[in-house]
């Protein structure tokens, strides 16, 4: 009897559970567990948060190329014996399609990241999933940093393919080997265009108080997201549309103007003087005119610079756009295998700069720029090595630890950007004054004492630290608005200008003003003491020059200086401008292959990487 | 392509689900024939006759049909009436092989039976169709009694070599329990699952590696927990027909095992001890103290070193005085140090026995092995309960129960020249010791350091290091049947499996070579590791069987199956332990510890029928269909139906045969006892194309130590499982009343859909993707011939087997090439996959004037032209550019077999029974990585003899290059050089068995056997033994890279039965 029963009861069970499993069709929708399916992914905040970050680990690793792009390419890194022969090959510039080094696709897959993020910000928006206020941010601050990853690519590529859909799935990777690539210019133009409109353009990508301003391992993120100003800054410089250049840089150098902390306010991106408390980055020396006594320390100066972590004060006056890296985690600090002794020494500092730097003198007479002391050092074997990318103040990097970090902008770079612009822009005094020792030095119109410090009679005098156009009472000054307003005013007891510290670039690096036929000088307005500008004229590639220069010794090996060849070589139309520097590299180098490389390089043609799709 | 994939998909299945409905109408049309046409009665008569003493047999059973039954009487004889003229008799008889015959009227018949285990075309078997006889299938099944007691150090897959054909069993390596690759008839997949599904007592039995193992050189191997003495049958399906029914997992053919089960109520006990013991290779031969040191210095003098600094290198310093005189004038052998001889013990009680309510079989088992590396040993533990009860008069139920556990001590192996004994047992300096010594040459009890060049002691990693794995299994299913009646039956088989396997590794400071990874010093290494896996499946089905009137026979099964998995594995890595004796994990430095693993379930579902037909005992058709779903699948597949929001894959079979023998015009002939032709056609899959890989999904990236997530590639929505299209034909031949029998196969497969990478491109940031669009061609015939050689007092019984088979590709997106081992193997389209790629070696240029002449030479990194000198390899200059580089490489040899099977031999005499498996393989090459590391010439590793005759002198006229240190010519590059000839022909196994007689009142039976395993091999090749796979993967296969290899060993053993 049980028997029949439970024979009844088990075919009915067996019924039901098949039943049950056939008709439940979520037994086959199963989802990995040790990765986020799609659909759990931009549903909140901290997603969209961890999508940003993920962009950011991603872009960490792009540290090498960008520096081998636009330093080994260009005129003031070199390679070293050790140099494989993808590296001679970018030096050479005869770079061929199998290069590693020309592999643009890690920039490619962080534009995929990008290009995912974007648009499923904005169905988050749309969704209600993230308030206006934070996709503003996220969306912007993705957008900026694709902006600037295509913008490399232009820069060193020429033609490249443009993409700002998503791709969905793999049956679009096809499509994608015959995609139209877009001309460098029409590219500059689509940028422009992508980030003129941001809803968020803020100097911080994320103000106080967002939930991706945080500290973590040592570091703080509230510069490593990319700098919006100095970006799009950079972007209209490309296309040549000078005033809006300068207002976007203009907005960068001004960020902290209404900083109620002074210590930021009259420091941050003044490239100001010394101050003990918030910005010991100058040239100094221990002693004024002894050359062995320059302040050459990880800790302080100069050259400290590049060995603060980014909670640094000193460190936060200076830069805008850095990413640490950090020895416990991928992908570490590319920088010493590639640059140091205990890695592979493959590049080092170009024979030519070094004697560039040799060739100035400092203000007290020491015979040489100390900056190259402090880019590079003369290791025991003889060997110049780059130092500026491996200084750590905390602890020695090797190949053992490789923390430090990829310094992308700092201020000076912004100073002589913002001068290249204003001096095309018809500004050329501007420039002057902060590539040389500063605004008051270039604009005060006034009294002096005997020993030649400044000592306004009035206030006209006193407004007369104020940038403007003309001199004495012909001066015109311009509107609070005008990005070429620089307020320099030095009063302790009236009035002090935000910009009042500022030493202009030359004046930090401790090197005189440049001499230039159109510059003239006169004595100050009381008994002949001292020494203030009294005519300006200055052909615009005369200073333009300068600037360029000046780039070459301030910011040697930190990544600007073949987008800047470039740059001013197509705004003249000049491939010699570009050809002849290389040129002398190679020259200097006793490279056997540099006649051919300048003729390669006289057509403008021949300066971008092969780029191969598949 | 896919579009006419789809179509040809439906157009089979379709004939298929017609083809159930026609024959089921057919019959009713012809059961009105049958009624019209005049029923003749007419009488049969015969003897039945036993193949071992050729005397009648009494008491066989004579059936035919359901109705008629009869007994066979003292003579042996039996008489019987049947209605019509295509009848086929059943002669059955317990412990024999059931036979059908067709009925002859004019004469008596003579029908001659063999015991079970004598192969016959007319066996029967339990498979993936339920029970069923093979004579009545259309297609290819092969089926292996099994009786291996006296082969207890095999695993079932090591035990099926040489047995079967079509059936490729690669032993993996000599460590005890590692288990063997097997192919059924070649591959099918580049990228996915190649080895077959094992269904265990009807459950699929996961043996996939689903977890790698820590210890370099080693897998897990999930079917060490079958006892080898509980199995008993295995039955290989080759083709699609008998696989379509398991369709996305029946692309690699199918491995069915029933283990034993209680065939009577009496009690019985079968106990078995035995020992072994294991002989170590013959060691590869090595230069001496002597000659190496002469060859260290040549090397040396290549080196940066100065010739001052090389004079003063301790082993260099032939003053007696000096204090490290001892340490540097030895004469070791290594291998003789790390290689040992060694004991294994087995035990194993199996008792059986039940009422007419419920049989059992429970059966423990023990074995202890151990291998020839120094210090390494398994000791596994295997428990079963097999029940059938009997519910109630319909309903009957069947429990399998095994839990096995596993506990061994291992070595690593493999590619990991820092911490593999055996490879440093080879390279090590003879001139070491072993041991510390004092400057008065007292040797210390420790082990000594790493040498002068860096090179870990091995003795250190023997004894000192630590490779533990403990594996568990347990596999448990419980199946119902219910029979409505005598035709309808529905069952329910549920399945649970928990597998988990732990591992612990701890390398040494003290003696081991040091490392750096991941910005760190390392000294010692440390590891632990926990792999699981879990499955649960039901498998529902209504069987419909029936025989209409003795003229035709229907059988349809219709189920549905669900099957989810479950895997996770967990480890942790770290390095620089406090000091030697601290061994976990945990005393890892904090900071070098990493973490990992992978976590993932899985699913299948599957609706299937089958069904055969047989008319009149001549024709059968079979036909088999099943709709597979996975969680696998892609969601925009377009291949397919689509049921409930998922895509089922569909995988019709449909299959002929032809019993000629049964006609009339043959059933007369006296020497022929069997004519079967057998086509069959169809389609299976293969749904190994990873978890998730066909979802879109997030992985974690971190920024410093933030996670953040990133979009994880570009998927691929429309990945779906791999099509093999499988045509078989095939013919069984029995003569001399089965003395001897003939069964041939030939085969195609084609794979479409394979699973292929495809380049993409940087502008999508994704450099290869997998797309379901390659195609693989596989050929073969496969031969098998069997029968009794010798039929007097002496019984030899032979089966060789011959299995011809080759791959090529059909059609993938380019050529690739894969790189393992310092070898290039290409795989491009006309080739067979994974063939060795490189550079032809002509010689050695003798002088200067030679290579000059030649003109040849090799690019270095800034891309000059450095020529070859005297001394260095010649090798053919294909572009005739004078450089040799990239473009002079060609194919240069093949790992995939071209012929390989078997023989094996049973003779009994009175109460002797002997066995012999010889075992062969033909045509296959072998890339000796282990060689090319040890006659490289590059490096202060020890070389083989060979290197005595390198070029040392300008005008000496040798085949081996000059001694030059880093090689900066290439000289020992992957060419020729180190392809050798894998084939090979072996004395796999000898065994001898003696029957004491005794009272089988008191004991039942005692035997004691003597086995000896791998006893001779003949081959050329050099290294240690020619059959070895460091993996179930394509691209690692005949690549030797230093594993334990096969060893002879011998064993002795007693059997009781109580």
């Amino acid at each position: 009897m049980n028997m029949i029963r439970f024979s009844k009861s088990f075919l009915i069970g067996t019924v039901c559970i098949s039943i049950l499993a056939i008709s439940c069709s979520k037994t086959l929708d199963l989802q990995p567990e040790d990765k986020l399916d799609q659909s759990l992914m931009y549903n909140t905040l901290a997603d969209a948060d961890a999508a940003v970050l993920g962009i950011y680990g991603q872009f960490a690793s792009l540290g090498d190329k960008y520096i081998l792009w636009n330093e080994l390419r260009a005129d003031l890194v070199d390679v070293t014996r050790n140099a494989n022969p993808y590296l001679q090959q970018l030096s050479n510039h005869e770079v061929a399609a199998d290069n590693p080094y020309a592999d643009p696709s890690l920039f490619y897959k962080v534009i995929f990241s990008c290009n995912d993020a974007l648009h499923n910000f904005k169905i988050m928006q749309q969704q209600g999933k993230l308030s206006n206020i934070e996709f503003e941010q996220r969306y912007s601050d993705i957008m900026v940093l694709r902006t600037w990853l295509y913008l490399q690519l232009g820069i060193h590529f020429g033609e490249i393919p443009y993409i700002n859909t998503n791709i969905e799935d793999v049956t679009q990777i096809k499509g994608l080997n015959t995609i139209q690539k877009t001309k460098f210019s029409d590219l500059i133009d689509q940028l422009i265009n992508d980030v003129k409109d941001l809803p968020y353009t803020e100097y911080f990508a994320y103000p106080a108080g967002a939930s991706l301003l945080f500290t973590t391992d040592g570091f703080i993120t509230n510069k490593v997201f990319a700098n919006k100003p100095h970006i799009i800054g950079e972007l209209y410089l490309w296309k040549g549309n000078y005033l809006e250049a300068a207002r976007w840089y203009k907005k960068l150098l001004g960020a902290e103007d209404n900083n109620s902390n002074i210590g930021q306010q009259f420091n941050h991106n003044r490239v100001g003087w010394y101050d003990s408390a918030d910005a010991n980055i100058q040239v100094s020396f221990a002693r004024a005119q002894e050359g062995s006594s320059l302040v050459n320390s990880l800790t302080e100066g100069w050259r400290s610079l590049f060995a603060l972590p980014n909670t640094n004060r000193h460190w936060n006056t200076e830069w805008n756009w850095a990413i640490p890296y950090h020895n416990s985690f991928a992908p570490g600090n590319p920088f010493i295998e590639l640059a140091s002794k205990e890695g592979k020494y493959q590049i080092r500092p170009a024979q030519h700069i070094m004697d560039v730097w040799d060739s100035k003198t400092n203000i007290n007479g020491i015979p040489w720029d100390a900056r190259g002391k402090m880019s590079y050092s003369i290791d025991n074997s003889g060997d110049p090595v780059i130092t500026k990318y491996t200084d750590n103040s905390s602890a020695t990097l090797t190949l053992l630890n490789k923390g430090g970090q990829w310094n992308i902008a700092r201020a000076a770079g912004a100073h002589l950007r913002f001068a290249e612009a204003a001096n095309r822009d018809g500004e050329g005094r501007i420039a002057y004054a902060l590539l040389n020792n500063g605004i008051k030095s270039a604009f005060y119109y006034g009294a002096f004492n005997s020993n030649g410090t400044l000592a306004p009679a009035s206030f006209f005098e006193l407004e007369s630290q104020i940038s403007h156009k003309g001199f004495g009472a012909n001066r015109v000054m311009y509107s609070e608005s005008s990005p070429y307003h620089f307020d320099a005013r030095d009063n302790q007891y009236i009035v002090r200008g935000v910009w009042y510290r500022n030493v202009g670039v030359r004046g930090r690096a401790m090197l005189p003003a440049i001499d230039f036929p159109g510059v003239k000088f006169g004595p100050g307005t009381a008994n002949n003491y001292g020494s203030m500008m009294v005519e300006y004229n200055v052909p615009i590639e005369d200073l333009e020059d300068k600037i360029i220069e000046e780039a070459a010794l301030e910011l040697a090996f930190e990544g600007g200086r073949w987008s800047d060849l470039v740059r001013i070589a197509r705004r003249r139309n000049d491939a010699s401008f570009l050809a002849n520097k290389v040129y002398e590299k190679l020259n200097k180098a006793n490279n056997p292959k540099a006649a051919q490389v300048r003729a390669k390089l006289m057509d403008m043609n021949n300066w971008y990487l092969p780029f191969k799709i598949q | 392509m896919i579009k006419f994939n789809n179509i040809f998909n439906l157009k089979i299945t379709t004939f298929c689900l017609l083809a159930s409905v026609h024959a089921v109408s057919a019959y009713s049309q012809n059961k009105q024939a049958t009624n019209v046409s005049v029923q003749q009665t007419k009488s049969v008569k015969g003897v039945v006759i036993d193949s071992r003493t050729n005397k009648p047999v009494v008491g066989a059973r004579i059936t035919y049909g359901k109705a008629v039954a009869k007994l066979t009487d003292a003579n042996g004889a039996f008489e019987l009436n049947v209605n019509n003229s295509w009848a086929v008799i059943q002669v059955s008889m317990d412990g024999y092989v059931e036979k059908s015959v067709p009925v002859l009227f004019d004469q008596a018949m003579q029908i001659k039976i063999y015991p079970v285990g004598y192969n016959s075309n007319f066996e029967s078997t339990e498979t993936v169709f339920g029970d069923n006889s093979v004579l009545f299938a259309a297609g290819s099944i092969q089926k292996a009694t099994i009786n291996a007691w006296e082969q207890n150090s095999e695993t079932i897959t090591s035990y099926l070599q040489g047995k079967l054909s079509g059936v490729n069993v690669v032993r993996k390596s000599g460590t005890p329990s590692m288990g063997a690759n097997l192919f059924i008839r070649n591959i099918g997949s580049l990228y996915a699952q190649n080895q077959p599904l094992y269904i265990v007592d009807g459950v699929v039995y996961n043996a996939e590696m689903l977890t790698p193992s820590i210890t370099s050189g080693h897998e897990n191997n999930p079917l060490q927990h079958i006892d080898i003495r509980d199995i008993q049958d295995v039955t290989v399906l080759k083709d699609a027909v008998s696989t379509a029914i398991y369709g996305a997992r029946a692309a690699n053919g199918i491995v069915v095992i029933n283990t034993t089960h209680a065939k009577e109520l009496a009690t019985k006990i079968d106990l078995q001890v035995s020992t072994g013991y294991n002989f170590r290779p013959k060691a590869i031969p090595m230069m001496k103290s002597y000659n190496y040191r002469s060859y260290l210095n040549d090397v040396l003098a290549t080196s940066p070193f100065t010739g001052e600094e090389i004079g003063a290198m301790p082993f260099n310093n032939d003053n007696p005085n000096f204090l490290q005189y001892p340490v540097y004038h030895n004469e070791t052998n290594w291998q003789n140090e790390v290689l040992k001889n060694s004991l294994d013990q087995n035990y194993f009680l199996r008792v059986t026995g039940g009422d007419n309510i419920a049989n059992y079989a429970l059966s423990v088992g023990y074995n202890n092995e151990k291998g020839i590396i120094d210090n390494t040993n398994q000791n596994r533990y295997s428990a079963r309960f097999n029940g059938d009860m009997r519910l109630a008069q319909k309903l009957s139920a069947r429990t399998n129960i095994s839990v096995g556990y596993g506990q061994q001590g291992l070595k690593d192996q493999g590619l990991s020249p820092k911490t593999n004994p055996i490879f440093l047992s080879m390279m090590k300096a003879p001139f070491l010791n072993t041991h510390d010594l004092a400057a008065d040459g007292t040797v210390s009890p420790n082990y000594a350091e790493a040498d002068y060049f860096g090179y870990s002691n091995p003795m250190q990693l023997v004894f000192n290091g630590i490779n533990n794995k403990k594996a568990y299994r347990f596999h448990g299913s419980i199946n119902f049947d219910y029979n409505f009646n005598n035709e309808l039956t529905l069952s329910n088989l549920t399945a649970v499996t928990y597998d988990k396997s732990q591992e612990d590794f701890f390398i040494p400071k003290k003696g081991v070579a040091k490392d750096t990874v991941n910005n760190m010093e390392v000294f010692s290494r440390l590891g632990t590791q926990v792999g699981r896996y879990y499955s649960i499946s039901n498998d529902i089905r209504l069987e419909f069987k029936k025989e209409y009137e003795n003229e035709f026979k229907i059988q349809a099964i219709g189920g549905f199956r669900y099957q989810q998995h479950d895997a996770e594995q967990d480890y942790a890595l770290g390095f620089n332990s406090a000091t030697d004796h601290l061994v976990s994990i945990g005393n890892s430095t904090a900071s070098s510890r990493s973490y990992g693993g992978y976590i993932g379930k899985w699913a299948n579902q599957t609706g299937y029928a089958l069904s055969n037909f047989t008319f009149r005992n001549r024709y059968i058709f079979n036909a088999s269909l099943s709709l597979d779903g996975s969680s696998r699948f892609g969601n925009k597949v377009t291949q397919g139906v689509q049921l409930n929001g998922h895509k089922y894959a569909v995988f019709p079979a449909i299959g002929a045969a032809w019993i000629v023998s049964n006609e009339n015009f043959l059933k007369n002939s006296q020497a022929l006892d069997l004519a079967k032709l057998r086509v069959s056609y169809g389609i299976v899959g293969n749904d190994d194309i990873g978890n998730f890989n066909a979802r879109d999904s997030y992985v974690s990236q971190n920024f410093l130590g933030v996670q953040g997530l990133v979009r994880n590639g570009v998927s691929n929505p429309y990945l779906q499982w791999e099509n093999v299209e499988k045509i078989n034909a095939g013919l069984d031949l029995s003569f001399a009343q089965e003395r001897f029998n003939v069964s041939v196969d030939v085969y195609r497969n084609r794979t479409k859909d394979m699973l292929a990478y495809n380049r993409g491109n940087v502008v999508s940031g994704v450099n290869y993707y997998l797309f379901n669009n390659g195609s693989l061609d596989v050929k073969g015939v496969d031969a098998s011939v069997f029968g009794r050689i010798v039929d007097s007092k002496v019984k030899w019984d032979a089966a060789l087997t011959i299995s011809h088979t080759k791959a090529s590709i059909y059609d993938i997106p380019e050529t690739m090439y894969t790189e393992y081992a310092g070898g290039t193997m290409i795989t491009k389209i006309g080739e067979s996959p994974n063939a060795f790629y490189g550079y032809t070696f002509e010689g050695v240029y003798s002088t200067a004037a030679e290579a000059a002449a030649a003109g040849l030479g090799v690019l270095n990194t800034a891309g000059e032209k450095i020529s070859f000198g005297a001394g260095d390899a010649k090798f053919t200059d294909r572009n005739g550019d004078k450089i040799i580089d990239d473009n002079d490489k060609t194919i240069i040899g093949n790992p995939s077999l071209n012929l390989y099977g078997g023989l094996n031999n049973t003779i009994t005499y009175k109460n002797w029974k002997f066995g012999a498996l010889i075992t062969y393989s033909l045509g296959n090459d072998i890339y000796n990585y282990t060689r090319s590391q040890l006659e490289s010439g590059s490096n202060f590793y020890n070389q083989t003899e060979l290197l005595n005759n390198r070029w040392k002198a300008e005008g000496q006229v040798t085949n081996v290059p000059k001694a030059s240190y880093n090689d900066p010519m290439g000289n020992a590059r992957f060419s020729d050089r180190w392809i050798e000839d894998g084939s090979y022909l072996r004395l796999r196994q000898v065994s001898a068995e003696y029957l004491f007689p005794v009272d089988k009142a008191i004991i039942k039976y005692v035997r004691i056997y003597g086995t000896a395993n791998n006893l001779f091999t003949f081959s050329k090749y050099l290294g240690y033994d020619p059959e070895f796979a460091q993996s179930a993967n394509i691209f690692h296969q005949g690549i030797d890279v230093t594993l334990e290899p096969q060893f002879r060993s011998f064993q002795f053993g007693v059997r009781l039965g109580l």
